[in-house]
């Protein structure tokens, strides 16, 4: 399961879970100082971890404020 | 832990001689890395990766962490070498209770910005703990394992990197692993 700010690379990849935040590159888990979404960030990948099934490709990318 | 992926036929010869162009040898220098990439052999991968579905409850797992965020503890640990333009491929190993202050970073290839104001924009390890301790999961593995995500010459990765990795991780037994590329 891998966290991502970089759409491209991850694809190339073929990494088979993502979570992909969109932020800028040096705040791949939310923006600083905001725990809330730092958290919530970090609890959407665990449990898409625990998702049993295919590969997924999770983009969190609009959400980002 | 299966690692099935070889590094593919070639690979060394085709950086080797991305590595030796001269051109890219004078952008590397000249820290262009718009012109030195122009023309990278990005590795590429068209396989369809292995998936181990993953069948624990995460209330009962145990997650290791992964970050390529150039992270170090200052004063104990070589900082990575930052400078070179063709990357570092070691990794260090941070007790998980390290406390913040004394880590520093050694990455010359984005913004600090965001983590010299919040370490938690990079290393996931004290949220993580706040999100064990309401029993999202039931422990995270020790030690934080942290790489520096700039390394062009990518077979070093499939050589050094992953194997240093799986080394650590056979030793901390996780059932996850959380990877936070920078």
């Amino acid at each position: 399961m891998a966290i991502y700010t970089l759409r491209a690379s991850a694809k190339r990849l073929s990494l088979s879970r993502v979570v992909f935040t969109g932020f800028p590159r040096g705040q791949t888990l939310g923006m600083p100082n905001d725990r809330p979404r730092q958290l919530e960030i970090l609890r959407q990948a665990l449990t898409h971890l625990s998702t049993a099934g295919a590969p997924l490709f999770q983009d969190r990318g609009d959400d980002r404020p | 832990m299966p690692y099935a992926m070889d590094i593919p036929d070639g690979a060394h010869e085709v950086l080797a001689a991305w590595q030796t162009n001269p051109a890219v040898v004078a952008a590397l220098a000249r820290a262009d890395w718009k012109a030195a990439f122009s023309d990278y052999p990005y590795l590429e991968v068209t396989d369809t990766p292995p998936f181990t579905p993953f069948t624990k409850p995460l209330a009962s797992a145990k997650i290791a962490v992964v970050t390529t965020g150039g992270i170090y503890i200052d004063g104990q640990q070589p900082a990575f070498d930052a400078a070179n333009p063709l990357g570092d491929a070691t990794i260090r190993y941070i007790p998980i209770d390290t406390p913040y202050s004394r880590l520093k970073i050694a990455h010359d290839h984005y913004d600090h910005t965001a983590p010299n104001q919040d370490l938690s924009t990079i290393n996931p390890v004290q949220n993580l703990r706040i999100l064990c301790d309401e029993g999202l999961f039931r422990t995270l593995a020790n030690p934080l394992i942290s790489a520096h995500g700039y390394i062009p010459l990518w077979p070093q990765i499939f050589d050094q990197l992953i194997p240093a990795v799986i080394e650590s991780l056979h030793q901390s037994q996780p059932d996850g692993v959380l990877l936070v590329p920078v």
